[in-house]
């Protein structure tokens, strides 16, 4: 009776421990998922920063840059007192020595950007010379563009100052109707620094009949500096069921300004037959960014996929127009605008 | 994510006791004489809340750790084949999860939903201790969402394959209410898992670039477990409540990315006989 007793007390007392116990072999098999440490601390921020940056940044070739060289030359100037400001403006540095205008270093207080890929330019481009001498401070606004039809030459113009929202199908459904009479477009995209680029294939498939090459992709695909993948060909779909403008000469206006999407946008147009790109070498931008962070919760932004021409050639540093025109700041301030009036005279001559 | 099917061929084996009880009762109305082979549907409904922690290094290199709730159902019979023995469970649950970088700075949310269909083997080994094993065909899918990446903000998390279950429970009383004590696993062994490339974006597949982007998943790479410790108190109406905690764990390794997902959540569910 006893050591029944004792087996039944036995059994009461080992089911809640091995259950338990079972419990406990399970979190042992998982990693630890905290951070520990300061997240404030100089050194590891600069580190998570030179970390991301060295692993997926994808011009580093291409722009002959020894990261390693550039880090190991940074961070002797990294010290445990830096305040975040400091901290900041030697990130900063750092990152500018990319030259890319993809590359972002945010901080609540600051974000750094990169300007030289076009303040070092002719901005060639002055929205108020446009907008009172040309446009009268008229033609139809939506969603964000701004159209129109010069007279008398009836060249079709619109303006395309951003990419930073979808373009809804239906507007440019309403705006390629109203171009429907005119001889020629004129699509104006100087000062558009990129955006969704998704606007890209909504655009570019309302001027062709049939599936285009428009350019290459490719991405990383491992930390090492040579791990990308094969480039991937891009196809442009016509956009059959909207309204399509074909058969008619395309002018493309660019500037140093124009960038990211709007470098793609030229770079895709540039390869279709009836598109001409006139003005200035556009600023580039020929990499998707990406995202990441570091432990004080700056975020910090680059470029990772490379994205090539349909010749499958480098499109970061910008894109040559076909016609190189320039505009002078003396001009524009008195109302010229170089290349909108070179533009507007390439249509003109058949008529005369 | 992953799937409760020992949660419910768990209550099976909890309910099967309680259930001859009932069927007892329900023989003497002499109305249903086959009320042996009679197999009902045991249900469970609960809801789970706890602390959850995510590693995504495609959003982010740092860890992130916040909270998580979820509802959780689970439905299983006895099959037609061996009733004794056999048990079939089907299985769903939908968690969200807010979680938080170290800096408190930026936050990133999950949904995730799964769903798990299989059959288990009972055995009783008498004084009241049972166990199952099993296995069950796993779906389970979701999002990680992080807003602060403007360019990369999402990682999908997609898994298909079949687990392992296996389960422990043990009857007593509590002074005069019976209640079960059971532990139950259940770990993704073999399928597939979507994970991107090291730096692909989402743009790039949406393009049509879709080449490696489905991995064959093991426990090498592809790590998991759905541990579900509960306590049943079973009540006279059929009913029975159940309280327990959850650890819930889907690790996947593939293309130098690794997402890790653990939740560890209290449940509180009505199980229905």
């Amino acid at each position: 009776m006893h050591l029944q007793s004792l087996y039944r007390s036995i059994k009461r007392v080992l089911a809640p421990v091995a259950l338990i116990a079972l419990m406990l072999w399970v979190p042992a098999c998982t990693e630890p998922l905290t951070y520990s440490g300061d997240v404030d601390d100089p050194y590891r921020n600069f580190d998570m920063l030179a970390r991301v940056v060295g692993e997926r940044y994808c011009f580093f070739k291409q722009k002959g840059i020894d990261w390693d060289g550039v880090t190991e030359e940074y961070r002797a100037k990294v010290t445990a007192d830096m305040n975040p400001v400091e901290l900041f403006g030697l990130m900063s540095q750092m990152l500018d020595t990319l030259k890319d205008g993809h590359v972002n270093l945010s901080a609540p207080f600051a974000t750094s950007y990169y300007k030289k890929w076009w303040s070092d330019y002719p901005q060639d481009f002055n929205e108020r010379t446009l907008q009172q001498y040309y446009l009268k401070f008229g033609g139809f606004q939506k969603n964000g563009m701004t159209y129109c039809v010069f007279l008398p030459d009836t060249v079709g113009y619109v303006r395309i100052p951003s990419f930073s929202a979808q373009l809804p199908p239906a507007t440019l459904d309403y705006i390629l109707a109203a171009m429907k009479g005119t001889k020629g477009l004129i699509i104006d995209i100087r000062d558009n620094g990129g955006g969704f680029l998704t606007n890209v294939p909504e655009l570019v498939g309302r001027f062709i009949t049939e599936k285009t090459p428009g350019g290459y992709i490719c991405h990383k695909t491992g930390p090492g500096p040579e791990d990308f993948s094969k480039p991937f060909k891009i196809e442009y779909k016509p956009a059959k069921k909207h309204i399509q403008y074909l058969g008619k000469p395309v002018i493309v206006l660019t500037n140093r300004s124009c960038f990211s999407a709007a470098n793609d946008f030229t770079s895709v147009m540039k390869s279709l037959p009836d598109v001409t790109i006139l003005g200035a070498r556009t600023g580039g931008g020929g990499g998707m960014p990406f995202n990441s962070e570091l432990p004080n919760g700056w975020s910090v932004r680059f470029s990772s996929c490379p994205i090539n021409n349909a010749q499958n050639e480098l499109t970061e540093f910008g894109i040559d127009p076909d016609i190189e025109v320039h505009c002078d700041d003396i001009d524009l301030a008195k109302g010229k605008d170089a290349i909108l009036d070179a533009a507007l005279d390439l249509f003109a001559p058949n008529d005369k | 994510m992953t799937i409760l099917i020992l949660s419910v061929t768990g209550t099976l084996a909890q309910g099967r006791h309680h259930h001859r009880h009932g069927c007892r009762d329900y023989c003497r109305t002499e109305e249903q004489p086959e009320c042996f082979t009679h197999r009902p549907i045991t249900s469970v409904y609960g809801l789970e809340i706890g602390g959850a922690n995510i590693n995504c290094n495609y959003l982010s290199p740092l860890p992130y750790a916040g909270s998580g709730v979820g509802v959780y159902g689970g439905w299983g019979k006895r099959m037609k084949q061996h009733p004794e023995n056999l048990v079939m469970a089907f299985t769903a649950g939908l968690n969200m999860t807010s979680t938080k970088n170290p800096s408190k700075s930026a936050e990133m949310m999950s949904v995730s939903a799964r769903f798990g269909w299989g059959p288990s083997w009972l055995h009783e080994f008498g004084n009241g201790w049972s166990m199952t094993l099993g296995g069950a065909l796993d779906l389970s899918g979701g999002a990680f969402y992080l807003p602060i990446n403007g360019n990369n903000p999402v990682q999908a998390m997609v898994y298909a394959g079949i687990d392992l279950t296996a389960g422990l429970a043990w009857k007593t009383h509590f002074w005069r209410l019976p209640v079960t004590l059971a532990d139950r696993a259940s770990l993704p062994t073999l399928g597939a898992f979507f994970c991107p490339q090291f730096g692909q974006s989402y743009y790039e597949i949406y393009l049509g670039e879709r080449s490696g982007l489905a991995h064959f998943g093991w426990w090498g790479n592809c790590f998991g477990i759905n541990n579900h410790l509960t306590m049943s108190l079973h009540f006279r109406n059929r009913k029975s409540l159940v309280l327990g905690y959850r650890l819930y764990v889907r690790n996947n390794r593939a293309n130098h990315l690794t997402n890790q997902y653990v939740t560890n959540a209290f449940t509180v569910a009505i199980q229905i006989n």
